[in-house]
């Protein structure tokens, strides 16, 4: 026992050095990168490897040297604002070069040149014929097309055009402008198909994600959201921790892979879609030095509205009556503190606890970036640290980043790169944690506005009223310390190695570990008044978890173009990953003083102190071969095939197949199409695959044993036993997802508009679930593959350029709708014909969507009528004394089908789902001279929810202020209060449409012109606004989003004001 | 020249990571045992044996289930906080107490209770099979400890089964490991349960050792299941078997009749009365015993009422005794403060005396006349309540803590005393019978009886056993339960039906198998 503790304390120190370690670290990363890099420098290069910036094109292009005639000039865009990053291409040569920081560039063209092809992505490219100046100006107007960018597949990048699955690429900017410190959450309304939400405005927590909703039943897998898409980092699966740890300044790109032609390929864990992200790398060019500064406000986002003082007496006065007590007064209702702050009703003492809990929060953000390159060398480096105060008090969420990108080719045949992040988390979750379990943020809602924080002496009681489950939250806070610290470190070298023409071994190798502190500590007089005769022992927890993942991918591609029309690009991949944690924990009672909190663990005694350790490891090995053909760029065919094995299932089914089809037609480049000038792009697309899910924890087809504790004499005694939650289940696998997907991409007058629409089929079979079975086997669940659900739905968007020139206005839509359902349960889930029925238990009915709310529906109130009386007797006869003021509840049927005259569990029938009908999108872009003004709403609408937020109308505690049930006020939302029970019914009282439209993010920039700060150091000044989350338009009032799960930390909107210099 | 050697370095490597695959998805766990494994060694035997010890004394550690021996009777009444719709677990509950619609087979208590013995009837024949398999050397010290946990898993098969029987009537034999769970499954009544049971108890008999030998009663001995033999006798009307029985455990020569306020006392916790109990290991946060303020009513919200463990601790006011179980005592009875808290007292500080009502001061008993304001809040605040299993701060329980860690009596000799009297009178033998009840009367100080019949023997097991567990078995055993209920139990009796003298069976269990559901019960 000692020694455990010993190790504890110690790793609390390792956490402190670590840190230090870090820091300095990091700043001899940037000294010697600032000294280095300059040194490097040479104007030729190696066009497709500067501008791909590390994706992984390889065609091979041969640097040409001859020189005949050297041109110059500057490119810039329309309105003036130099252009770094430009490539210079000699038609018909692979000579080139892109311009430097400046927008300048230099380019020796050989004899025979005679057109320049100067192209950026974004910008429309233009072809300039070489006369005899020798300096060449150019301005690049803006493309409203992306079809001919190129986009990241899974190991892999592909021309759009040749593209045959559904991928959403969303660009860097309307990320940034989001001022959330979660990409994921940056993405919030921008892709059609993605859904996100928060649940929870804890600083630092994530975010709630699903890609064309829900296919997956399993609710209580270990905390897993079953759910949840794949992420892929630089093409590393993401394997846990926090995407909050990435910095979304550090994001090149982002590439949503929505259907089996695009996601097949990461096999058993794609069918619920793919993020890969890819992060930034250098440029060819002279340091870009950039410093970014934000600061912003947050509040809360909604607020409901309380019973105030008086409205608290009455309610309470109200369900006195409704109870039965007849007429009370004040003085019978309330107990000292209440009645002291009461005033007899004439000088209330009133606490908003709203006010008296929160407070405005803020944030900070200030990144420092370096980037550059030569012809041989590129690289990235950017050192952020974003330091957030939440509205509640104790709520802090500080992130240091570090990342360095390069990569280097020291020969034209081979270049070496790798990517570095180092990042540190620090929490206080004080302020949401509670002894035994996470803050339940009702204080805000239940605690009497008649209570109090301090007493008269001044000092923080513990209860704000005579009930001991009253906290106030203040004293709860000084009583305890809990703070999360995390540090993640992951290297990810890679090496390309051009084997011959068109064809490149690509090695890509990563390594990664993330450590986590967490302590807790409840000091000794946490529950009772320091004024206690008794005060209880203090309570301490440290628990350390370490993750570590391997990961090593070997992948050749073959690319060629054979007789200008026969394109073949095919790709196979062998990798292995690997998952290691443990979680050691240990807790103890009764440290010898409070004064040192957590870190007075080794001084618990032996007997009040427990250790726990957790060990758990997964690992995955998978081949991979895509081929692509396409014919004269019309035409083209993707196959793909991935073979997965993985340790989380059961010996007999540890590999599965995952193989997709898929077809595209460039339809506006045949040649009927030629002539159709309005229609600038025109392709069809479908596909067919087979995507898995292994989204559950380790070893879950195994039996494995639980540990029996018997005591005797005061000794425990601990033996292995049976866990009955684990029976063994050998033929254990994957999710399978069956996925039909068409489509249409298509640009309308010369790009102006642009859009995609898909429609997609899935088949999900073989659910993971743990399935319920006879307990007499001495078990109660087994997980098996059981069940089918299957879902469809269209994702569309459309950008619009709808004014250009001085003023321009860009506008972009998007919409999705998805539609699920369960088709079969587990095998006990049949009828006597063998048909699937319902699995009310969990809320699941055949036919019906997977989060349906099947409840009694409520239609009004009993009024104190004698003709009501008599109904709500009749109807409702095993409640005792059911009538004036109770639920009216709908007769929906009886045993036989038909409605009886009596409400039971026959009567319950399906009230809507969570799942909305339609959610989308609107962002609109203005911009005028340097300024730019971003708005983007999100619509998710045809939600029902229950609105756990709504009390019981007890009135032990205060609550949402409702209109409720009196004989006096017979017309009201809610049943008469009642100080012996909760209305009946509850949850139907309590569904609400929770539909809504939000105004997401509202951004505002300004670049100040160039010639504005030309005196200056600075070569870019840009000055910007941003809101989140500002403001929602809906019927669901009564909570702080009607998003948020009831209870979390309050969710919040943000103003956030930043400035981002370049020198 | 170059290239080519690339390209080798570049097959190698691939080559190399190919055959790393299999290490990769053929993992074992590395902190856990699969079940055949643990089982595989005597070692392995002897630890597991604490997992069927655990199921039965779980069923303690929840706020719900906690209450399952000491409801449906005619001495309980439902407490006031019982109905606290906030709680889910408490709909369930209440529907225990009071045999309202939701008493069903979706009833998750019933469930629980259910499942709970299954559970431990799996680990046990786990036990009793694996025995078998092992291959070993036997060795006389091998052999005894063989038999300690032999004898230990037959005790709790039949105690598992005893528990089932009892509640259900029509429950799965579970006489040996089940391990396919599509396999065709069918009820048996108490007719065949109950010789299972016997010769269960019969050979853990010759098994286990002597309560002398073990030197505690938290462990299973000789004695243990004499005693649950002879209650299992008298519900087969073995009447001569069973006051056997009943007379071998009071001959045992371990156990004996304490003093009164020994009996539940924090203080005596290893007194002989006891025959069996469950124990908590003090201090341990993961298992706690919820019953310690499940009888006490919100006395703290009396003003000028303070919380204390004089006073109780914390009130949980789930259960309370019902009216009729009061008017059973003689005023004389010891019985009455010895097992009972009767009374509160006003005990605030002096600066806040004034919250107490007028004319009443400190250290004066709080009168429940008093108290009718505080029949506002839909509580009862003071009644006078059974305190067999309150807990004091002795083993570390703080006053505002829900939970403590004090033995949960399972078994105890008074018991073995009244079957014998019941027995041998049942059996003729009524002089031999009144002995064994007159001495339990002596002990509470009131008059010896000088005959007896079955009204005298159920007043006297409710006054010494009241609120102990063992009321609903006896009442079931005598036909009594629905008509006892619906004269004394306010809360269950007006929803009596005859059906509910067994409960029903977990709806999702009736599901999977589509064995018929107890008569009476739609769900």
């Amino acid at each position: 026992m000692k020694n455990e503790l010993k190790v504890g304390e110690y790793l609390t120190s390792y956490s402190n050095k670590f840190k230090s370690v870090m820091i300095i670290t990091a700043f001899s990363l940037i000294l010697s990168l600032c000294f280095v890099i300059p040194s490097f420098s040479s104007n030729e290069i190696d066009v497709k490897s500067a501008t791909n910036q590390g994706i992984g094109l390889n065609d091979e292009i041969n640097v040409a040297l001859q020189q005949t005639k050297t041109i110059t000039g500057k490119v810039v865009d329309e309105d003036g604002v130099t252009l770094p990053g430009v490539s210079v291409v000699v038609k018909g040569t692979t000579t080139g070069t892109v311009t430097d920081i400046d927008g300048s560039y230099s380019l020796n063209v050989p004899s025979g040149g005679k057109t320049l092809i100067f192209s950026f992505i974004g910008m429309t490219s233009q072809e300039l014929s070489i006369g005899t100046e020798s300096q060449i100006n150019v301005t690049l107007e803006q493309s409203y097309t992306n079809l001919d960018e190129v986009v990241a597949i899974g190991y892999g990048s592909m021309e759009r055009n040749n593209v045959t699955g559904a991928i959403s690429s969303i660009k860097t900017d309307e990320i940034m402008k989001a001022p959330v410190p979660n990409v994921v959450e940056a993405l919030r309304g921008q892709v059609s198909g993605v859904k996100i939400s928060r649940g929870s405005g804890r600083p630092g927590s994530g975010v709630n994600f699903s890609i064309r909703g829900k296919r997956s039943l399993g609710i209580d897998n270990d905390g897993i959201n079953e759910n949840e898409p794949l992420i892929v980092i630089d093409g590393v699966p993401n394997t846990g921790g926090n995407l909050a740890d990435i910095n979304p300044a550090d994001i090149a790109s982002i590439n949503i892979l929505k259907d089996a032609a695009a996601a097949s390929i990461y096999g058993a864990s794609a069918s619920n879609g793919v993020v890969l992200i890819t992060t930034k790398n250098g440029v060819f060019g002279k340091p870009s030095f950039n410093v970014e500064m934000s600061y912003g406000i947050s509040d809360l986002s909604m607020q409901p509205t309380m019973f105030n003082a008086r409205e608290y007496v009455a309610a309470k006065q109200a369900a006195a009556l409704g109870g039965g007590m007849g007429v009370k007064t004040p003085t019978q209702l309330l107990d000292a503190v209440e009645l002291k702050n009461w005033g007899g009703g004439d000088s209330i003492n009133e606490t908003n606890w709203h006010d008296k809990l929160l407070k405005m929060g803020n944030t900070k953000n200030a990144s420092v970036s370096l980037s550059g390159g030569t012809d041989k060398f590129h690289y990235y480096m950017n050192g952020d640290a974003y330091m957030e105060d939440g509205i509640a008090q104790r709520s802090t969420y500080d992130r240091y980043s570090m990342r360095v990108n390069a990569d280097y080719t020291p020969y034209e045949f081979l270049t070496v790169g790798t990517r570095v992040q180092l990042s540190k988390s620090i929490a206080d979750e004080t302020g949401s944690t509670l002894y035994n379990g996470s803050a339940d943020f009702g204080d805000f809602v239940g605690n009497s506005p008649l209570g109090r924080l301090y007493d008269d002496f001044g000092r923080l009681v513990p209860t704000v009223k005579g009930d001991q489950f009253q906290y106030n939250p203040l004293y709860r806070y000084r009583e305890s310390q809990v703070d999360r610290n995390s540090s993640r470190v992951y290297i990810n070298p890679w090496m390309e190695i051009k084997i011959i023409d068109g064809l490149t071994f690509r090695m890509n190798a990563f390594a990664e570990q993330r450590f986590e502190n967490y302590k807790e500590f409840y000091s000794s007089i946490y529950n009772n008044s320091e004024l206690d005769a008794d005060p209880g022992t203090n309570k301490l927890r440290i628990q350390l978890k370490e993750e570590m993942t391997y990961l090593w991918d070997n992948i050749l591609n073959y690319r060629k173009v054979f007789n200008e029309v026969h394109s073949v690009d095919a790709t196979l991949v062998y990798g292995i990953q690997t998952y290691n944690t443990y979680t050691l924990n240990t807790n103890g009672q009764g440290s010898s003083t409070d004064a040192l909190k957590y870190n007075d663990m080794s001084s618990v005694p032996a007997d009040k102190s427990t250790v726990a350790y957790d060990p758990d490891e997964w690992g995955k090995e998978y081949y991979v071969a895509r081929i692509g053909y396409g014919y004269d760029e019309r035409y083209n065919i993707t196959a793909t095939f991935r073979r997965d094995g993985s340790s989380k299932f059961g010996p007999l089914s540890k590999y599965g197949n995952f193989p997709s089809i898929a077809a595209a037609w460039s339809i506006n480049n045949e040649d009927f199409m030629k002539s159709i000038n309005s229609i600038s792009d025109l392709k069809y697309r479908v596909s067919y695959g087979i995507m898995g899910n292994d989204n559950i924890p380790t070893y879950r087809y195994l039996a494995t044993t639980a540990n029996g504790t018997a005591v005797f004499n005061q000794t425990g005694y601990t033996g292995k036993t049976t866990d009955p939650q684990v029976f063994p289940n050998a033929n254990l696998r994957w999710e399978v997802s069956n996925q039909f997907n068409t489509g249409v991409d298509f640009g309308l007058f010369n790009s102006r508009i642009t859009g995609t629409i898909d429609y997609y089929n899935t088949h999900t079979t073989d659910l993971l679930l743990t399935e319920q079975i006879p307990s007499t086997t001495g078990y109660t669940q087994v997980m098996s593959n059981v069940g089918k659900t299957k879902n469809w739905g269209i994702d569309a968007n459309i950008d619009i350029a709808i004014l250009t020139g001085g003023l321009k206005w860009n506008m972009s839509v998007n919409w999705a709708k998805d539609h699920n359902e369960i088709v079969s349960l587990s095998r006990y889930a049949v009828d006597a014909n063998g048909n699937p029925v319902d699995d009310k238990a969990n809320g699941w009915f055949i036919g019906q969507d997977i989060d349906v709310i099947y409840d009694y529906k409520f239609i009004g109130i009993y009024s104190t009528s004698e003709e009501d009386i008599a109904t709500a007797a009749t109807m409702h006869p095993t409640i005792k004394g059911y009538g004036s003021g109770d639920a009216k509840i709908a007769d929906i049927s009886g045993p036989d089908g038909v409605p009886d005259g009596v409400i039971d569990s026959n009567d319950k029938t399906f009230l809507g789902s969570p799942t909305p009908s339609w959610y989308g999108g609107l962002r609109n872009t203005l911009s005028y001279k340097g300024f730019e003004l971003t708005v983007l709403f999100e619509a998710v609408m045809g939600v029902e929810k229950i609105n756990g937020y709504y009390g019981s109308l007890i009135m032990r505690d205060n609550q949402i202020k409702v209109d409720y049930w009196t004989p006096e006020d017979q017309v009201a939302d809610f049943p008469q209060p009642n100080v012996k029970k909760e209305y009946d019914f509850a949850d139907a009282v309590k569904l609400r449409d929770a539909s809504f439209i939000s105004l997401r993010n509202l951004s505002f920039g300004y670049n100040v012109p160039a010639k504005l700060i030309k005196k200056t150091p600075f070569k870019a000044l840009s000055l910007f606004v941003r809101g989140n989350n500002l403001k929602y338009f809906t019927k669901y009032k009564d909570s702080y989003s009607p998003e948020i799960d009831p209870w979390n930390f309050p969710t919040t909107k943000t103003w956030t004001f930043s400035a981002k210099i370049t020198f | 020249m170059k290239k080519n050697k690339t390209y080798l370095i570049a097959l190698g490597v691939i080559a190399l990571f190919s055959s790393c695959g299999d290490s990769i998805v053929n993992l074992e766990p590395k902190d856990k045992f699969t079940t055949d494994v643990a089982l595989s060694t005597l070692d392995g035997l002897e630890g597991s044996v604490y997992g069927v010890y655990e199921r039965a004394k779980n069923f303690y550690e929840s706020e719900v289930t906690s209450t399952y021996n000491c409801v449906q009777d005619d001495l309980v009444k439902a407490g006031s906080n019982i109905g606290d719709g906030k709680i889910g677990s408490q709909q369930s509950l209440l529907s225990v107490f009071s045999f309202n619609s939701v008493f069903n087979g979706s009833n998750s208590y019933v469930q629980q209770i259910w499942d709970g013995c299954y559970i431990g009837l799996n680990r046990a024949n786990l036990i009793i099979e694996g025995i078998d398999n092992l291959v070993i050397d036997w060795t006389p010290a091998k052999v005894a400890r063989k038999n300690q946990v032999l004898g230990e898993a037959y005790f709790f098969r039949a105690f598992y089964h005893y528990t089932l029987v009892t509640r259900w009537d029509n429950i799965v034999l579970a006489d040996k490991v089940a391990n396919n769970p599509d396999a065709k499954i069918s009820l048996s009544n108490k007719d065949v349960v109950l010789p299972l049971i016997v010769s269960d108890l019969v050979t853990s008999i010759d098994l286990l050792k002597t309560a002398s030998e073990i030197g505690f009663s938290s462990r299973i001995s000789k004695g243990t299941a004499r005693h649950l033999l002879s209650k299992v006798y008298m519900v087969q009307n073995e009447w001569a078997k069973a006051a056997e029985m009943a007379e071998a455990v009071i001959n045992d020569g371990y156990y004996k009749l304490e003093p009164l306020d020994h009996i539940f006392s924090c203080a005596y916790q290893d007194n002989k009365e006891i025959i069996l109990k469950w124990e908590f290991l003090h201090g341990d946060a993961n298992h706690q015993d919820r019953l310690v303020q499940m009888w006490l009513p919100l006395y703290d919200r009396v003003n000028g009422v303070k919380r204390t463990f004089e006073q109780g601790g914390r009130p949980y006011a789930r259960m309370h005794p019902s009216d009729y179980y009061w008017t059973l005592f003689e005023p004389n009875d010891l019985r009455l403060n010895a097992y009972h808290k009767r009374y509160w007292i006003y005990d605030t500080e002096k600066e806040n005396e004034g919250s107490i009502p007028p004319g009443e001061f400190v250290g004066d008993t709080v009168k429940a006349a008093t108290l009718t304001e505080y029949a506002n809040i839909g509580a009862i605040v003071i009644t006078p309540t059974t305190k067999k299993y309150f807990e004091d701060g002795t083993f570390g329980r703080k006053v505002d803590d829900a939970s403590g860690w004090k033995d949960i009596i399972h078994y105890r000799l008074a018991e073995a005393y009244l079957i014998a009297a019941e027995a041998n009178w049942r059996a003729g033998n009524e002089a031999k019978g009144l002995t064994f009840i007159n001495a339990i009367r002596q002990r509470a100080g009131v008059a010896n009886f000088t005959s007896l019949d079955q009204e005298k023997i159920l007043d006297e097991q409710a006054r010494e056993l009241g609120h102990e567990g063992h009321r609903y078995e006896m009442l079931k055993r005598l036909g009594l339960l629905e008509e006892r209920i619906k004269l004394y139990n306010l809360d269950a009796g007006p929803n009596m039906q005859p059906f509910h003298v067994r409960w029903p069976i977990p709806r999702n269990f009736v599901d999977m198998t589509k064995v018929s559901q107890n008569e009476g019960y739609s769900e």
